[in-house]
């Protein structure tokens, strides 16, 4: 049975490393309806407070439009001509709703789609980090089953409710910071999930957190090269 | 909510920042994290004040204020490439314009808004510092043949968080450097004392895993740097 009561224990105990949530998440009657849940309201929170953070940093800063148009015109003014010109002009307006999007600076419609992505993206990191980590875990010789698992790697998720404090805006989460201590919560986790030892758990936390890295490089690149063949067609 | 159970006592902090072994001992990780994100608030302070009123003065956000107030040091900085677009006259005269540009916000509020941002950052840097480098520490004190775990770790190892607390005096010239360095030496200093008692590990061994972490770091960061220079000069030269 679902207890959102219990999230706030939960995520505060599991940030320090603590034992207990891990043992009554893995205890729990369906470990990954809870981690399933867990991380859409985590996905939920942290969205609507970097919607709230994005509207604040637009109305804090000068309308985008103008700011493009200011260094455009001193662009024309400048030195560069011709050809060059004209690709650099290209380049800044191809690239300013990219800089727009990741910033979160007057880009509230990219902000509301993530109202619905974050959280949905959350949950398949969240699966596929656990599903993976199970598979390792098992192959170390642990003993839990997939549901446990789930639950369990569920609570490294916590970290990323730092991001509640981009509601402020021109607040910066060091994404490293989010991704080590997940790996630490993981690691706990597994530990607690599977009864594995430290040091095959630590392994197996830190080997699918770089499993997970390497594919997503990798089709990252394999991206990069179909844009690259078909001309920016795509 | 107690604030016991979010905070180690003066006595330990003290205990820590002189380097006596019972200052390291008895703590939480969560007395540890409290620590360290109110130093890290503290530490903020002043320059979150001086970084409001540079901004409330211009009456923009801090970014914008900061560009501003940097445009004409830029006639000075070795920026040879970026010549062929603008001249350095040029370059003054947009990040100025850029500053002046009107935002929705009235300028007070903005100033207020951003500064606080920055504020905030300073506990989130040292968390991040705390986590994030105390996993690699974690990862050759277990190498070098330590067994102890991470919670007594994290506990210890966030008193070196105190020193820094003289990182906030930076925005005084030339004392504030003179303080930030000498913070950031003995917060060096108590990290490796932390890690020696709470590991139990020979003091050689120790500093060994504390500066290890600090080397690939190094290694990594060049390594990134060569790549995206590698990149840029694939690129330019039409690969």
């Amino acid at each position: 049975m679902l207890q959102p009561q219990n999230y706030p224990r939960f995520i505060g105990k599991a940030l320090l490393l603590e034992p207990d949530p891990f043992v009554e998440m893995v205890d729990d009657d369906n470990p990954w309806i809870e981690g399933l849940f867990l991380c859409a309201c985590i996905g939920v929170l942290v969205a609507v407070a970097q919607l709230i953070g994005s509207l604040l940093l637009t109305a804090s800063l000068p309308p985008s439009e103008a700011l493009l148009n200011t260094v455009l015109q001193t662009l024309r003014q400048g030195t560069a001509g011709g050809e060059t010109l004209f690709e650099l002009e290209r380049t800044l307006r191809n690239g300013w709703p990219l800089l727009l999007a990741y910033s979160g600076y007057d880009s509230v419609g990219f902000r509301l789609l993530s109202l619905a992505t974050t959280p949905l993206g959350l949950i398949g990191h969240w699966f596929l980090f656990g599903f993976v980590s199970h598979l390792l875990a098992r192959a170390a010789g642990g003993q839990g089953t997939l549901a446990q698992t789930l639950g369990a790697v569920a609570l490294s998720t916590a970290p990323r409710l730092l991001y509640l404090f981009t509601v402020i805006p021109f607040v910066s989460v060091a994404a490293v910071l989010v991704h080590v201590w997940g790996i630490l919560i993981a690691f706990r986790g597994l530990e607690v999930a599977h009864e594995l030892a430290p040091r095959p758990a630590a392994l197996v936390a830190v080997g699918t957190y770089l499993l997970l890295l390497l594919v997503s490089a990798a089709v990252a690149l394999a991206f990069g090269a179909l844009l690259l063949i078909a001309g920016g067609g795509l | 909510m107690n604030i016991r159970h979010w905070l180690p006592t003066p006595q330990k902090l003290s205990d820590a920042v002189q380097l006596r072994a019972s200052g390291f001992t008895d703590t939480t990780m969560r007395q540890s994290l409290g620590m360290v994100f109110l130093l890290g608030l503290l530490a903020g302070f002043l320059p979150f004040l001086v970084n409001w009123e540079q901004a409330t003065s211009v009456g923009t956000a801090l970014p914008l204020a900061r560009l501003g107030a940097q445009a004409p040091l830029l006639q000075q900085a070795p920026i040879d490439f970026i010549y062929p677009l603008f001249s350095p006259a040029q370059l003054v005269d947009l990040f100025q314009l850029i500053a002046g540009l009107p935002q929705p916000l009235p300028g007070w509020l903005a100033a207020f808004i951003s500064a606080l941002g920055e504020w905030i950052n300073w506990p989130l840097r040292w968390l991040a510092l705390w986590i994030v480098y105390g996993a690699l520490v974690m990862v050759c004190n277990s190498v070098l043949g330590a067994t102890c775990r991470l919670q007594p770790f994290f506990a210890a190892t966030g008193f070196a968080s105190a020193p820094l607390l003289l990182l906030g005096l930076s925005p005084i010239p030339c004392f504030g450097r003179v303080c930030s360095l000498v913070g950031v030496i003995w917060a060096f200093i108590v990290y490796v004392r932390a890690n020696e008692e709470v590991t139990r590990l020979p003091r050689l061994r120790s500093l060994a895993a504390v500066l290890l972490p600090l080397l690939f770091i190094l290694i990594v960061t060049l390594s990134a740097i060569a790549l995206f220079l590698l990149s840029v000069y694939l690129f330019a030269s039409g690969f």
